[in-house]
């Protein structure tokens, strides 16, 4: 017996900590007592148990994954035991497990949402899943669709997003669903939220099939407090020309009332028109021009999306460095050349006089 | 090279500690001066705007709700440790060329540019307040961020920077829900704990560096979460002792805004 506790001693050594042979003792300690605690856990002791935990369980290990899937659904322990325990579970999960946080953070969501209004204290561990969790679970599921349609329910639910509003995009088009799946899930999303503003890079992952959708969304309202502005300025960003009508409406109410309103909606209408034909996009990047709100790195964006070849996009970029003079005119070029250079339009050796930023990374 | 001017910085930081030491040694015993950190705030608005417009393309507060954040600094300055006091706290307005560009959501590039690079100051916390700035890449999140003195120029400008995050219709973001409420005030002092700090990279901080392993006390929580945590309208963020002795060395040794290790002897 004790040659088989040294063997598998050795095994857990070997492999960093827990194995499929289960649970070190540091672990089960550290599980029952957190488990035990309840509600009135320091966050320190918390944090205490959740670093044993990550330090020596393996990913999938069953009877770690239990407890602390039990530790999440459990309403009466302290939040901050929970969102540990939520975050571990994503971190540890196999396909199995990971299916399992899909349906209880689902759960939590559907309850919270039978209840009214969603108090603050409860909109903490959907923000969490998609802080911390959906990505881990997204790296070891197969079928992504479940995780795509919670996802998309959070988004649409109201939570509180300031924080996470570009992971959600991510995650979105990044989640190996069909397309048609992913398109439907940014369409819920835009719809939900009528004063929203939807990430360019989410944007390029549409194209026509989702208009008609969003168009009916334009032409739902017309006074400007009810108005679909997210649904208008995707469609803008998309090139669809029906929405002008809509948007010229809108700019002839905004009028002078609010020249603030009505510049965006300017905006707006010249993004639609430059994409008619596409060339006119190349034109305005090898151009010097300096319009206000209309800046080139957008137009990169779109030129990309819309299938004009790299090498032609490349060059117009070229050109304007060799054009722009002024400060005014090269206003751009730190952001025009990230793009191009996160695109792939761009080579490492394009633009090497202009010097990209190199402060540390930073903290929110 | 970045090495090589760290090395330097903490050459010239530790001299100058040891030759104050030694004139502290012949002049008559002192106690130690209370240490000070000087700001400047910049409140950026774009060409043509001014400060307090509820639909500008940059800062939406007024004068008054930027005085009311640094008014919460400077009353709870004391969380930073020992006698640290934010003195003096001067206040401006910049025009950021950047917001003519690219409308509200700025990304971080254009600011750097436009405000950053031309507008900060070597010997002050240079806090920026803004409308919708975006935080540098990969991350691009239009909310409140720090640049930690790890690195002085011209490899890094340290900062802390503040969006609004009123009323945005059509940009979305309502990060603080209203400036006015008093809880987003501690959202500076947070910022300003990551600058004193300086935890980039330091171990026995969880991944996002807010939580200290292991510590009851809690630099992160009291802003957003909820349940358990008194309510923090009535309470500054709390520092654990350990670190407070960390800020409060850097600011009485006058060291604060340099990248060097100089409290590892306290």
């Amino acid at each position: 017996m004790r040659h088989v506790v040294e063997i598998a001693t050795i095994v857990a050594a070997i492999y960093g900590g827990g194995t499929a042979l289960g649970a070190s003792s540091e672990v089960q300690a550290a599980l029952d007592r957190w488990e035990g605690t309840g509600e009135h856990q320091s966050i320190g002791e918390v944090l205490s148990f959740a670093a044993t935990v990550r330090a020596h369980s393996a990913r999938g290990d069953q009877e770690v994954l239990g407890r602390l899937l039990g530790i999440l659904e459990n309403s009466t322990q302290a939040f901050v035991s929970r969102r540990e325990a939520l975050r571990l579970s994503c971190e540890l999960a196999d396909e199995a497990a990971a299916r399992k946080v899909v349906k209880i953070v689902r759960s939590g969501l559907e309850t919270q949402h039978a209840e009214g209004p969603v108090p603050d204290s409860a909109r903490a561990l959907p923000g969490e899943f998609i802080r911390h969790g959906a990505r881990h679970l997204m790296a070891v599921m197969n079928d992504h669709t479940e995780l795509l349609a919670l996802i998309k329910d959070i988004y649409v639910a109201g939570y509180d997003v300031w924080d996470v509003w570009h992971d959600f995009f991510h995650l979105i088009t990044e989640c190996k669903a069909p397309l048609a799946a992913r398109q439907k899930a940014l369409v819920d999303m835009i719809v939900a939220r009528p004063a929203d503003q939807i990430p360019l890079f989410a944007v390029n992952t549409l194209d026509e099939s989702v208009f008609p959708a969003l168009r009916e969304r334009v032409k739902a309202e017309r006074s400007p407090e009810k108005f679909h502005w997210t649904a208008a300025q995707v469609l803008a960003d998309l090139g669809d020309a029906e929405v002008i009508t809509a948007l010229q409406e809108q700019k002839r109410s905004s009028g002078s009332a609010n020249p603030k309103r009505a510049r965006n909606l300017e905006v707006m209408i010249w993004k639609v028109q430059i994409q008619h034909p596409s060339s006119k996009l190349l034109d305005f990047i090898a151009s010097t021009e300096v319009l206000e709100a209309r800046p080139r790195s957008w137009a990169v964006q779109r030129a990309a999306a819309l299938g004009i070849p790299y090498q032609r996009i490349r060059e117009t970029i070229l050109e304007h460095d060799r054009q722009a003079r002024t400060k005014v005119e090269r206003g751009g070029m730190v952001e025009l050349k990230r793009v191009g250079l996160e695109l792939g339009i761009l080579q490492g050796v394009d633009l090497s006089h202009v010097p990209l930023d190199q402060s540390p990374e930073t903290r929110p | 090279m970045t090495r090589k001017l760290k090395a330097i910085i903490c050459l010239s930081c530790s001299a100058a500690l040891v030759v104050g030491a030694a004139c502290s040694l012949l002049r008559k015993p002192t106690l130690p001066q209370t240490g000070t950190v000087s700001v400047r705030a910049w409140i950026v608005v774009a060409p043509g705007e001014s400060v307090g417009t509820r639909d500008n393309d940059g800062c939406r507060m007024t004068m008054a709700e930027v005085s009311a954040f640094l008014n919460a600094l400077r009353s709870h300055a004391r969380m930073f440790g020992g006698n640290v006091c934010f003195d003096p706290i001067e206040v401006a307005t910049v025009q950021d060329f950047g917001l003519f560009l690219h409308g509200r959501l700025e990304p971080f590039s254009a600011f750097r540019d436009n405000v950053l690079l031309p507008y900060w100051m070597a010997d002050r916390l240079n806090i920026y307040f803004t409308g919708a700035v975006q935080s540098p890449p990969p991350i691009g999140l239009p909310q409140a961020f720090t640049e930690d003195p790890s690195q002085s120029p011209p490899f890094g400008h340290p900062y802390i920077l503040l969006n609004d995050g009123g009323d945005t219709l059509g940009t979305g973001f309502h990060q603080y829900r209203t400036p006015s409420e008093l809880k987003s005030y501690h959202v500076l002092e947070h910022e300003v704990a990551h600058y004193l700090l300086r935890r980039s990279g330091a171990p026995g901080y969880d991944v996002e560096e807010h939580v200290p392993i292991g510590s009851a006390n809690i630099l992160w929580e009291r802003i957003r979460l909820p349940p358990e945590v008194p309510t923090p309208d009535i309470l500054p963020l709390l520092l654990p002792s350990a670190e407070q002795g960390e800020t409060w060395c850097r600011v009485w040794n006058g060291v604060w805004n340099l990248p060097s290790p100089e409290c590892n002897n306290f």
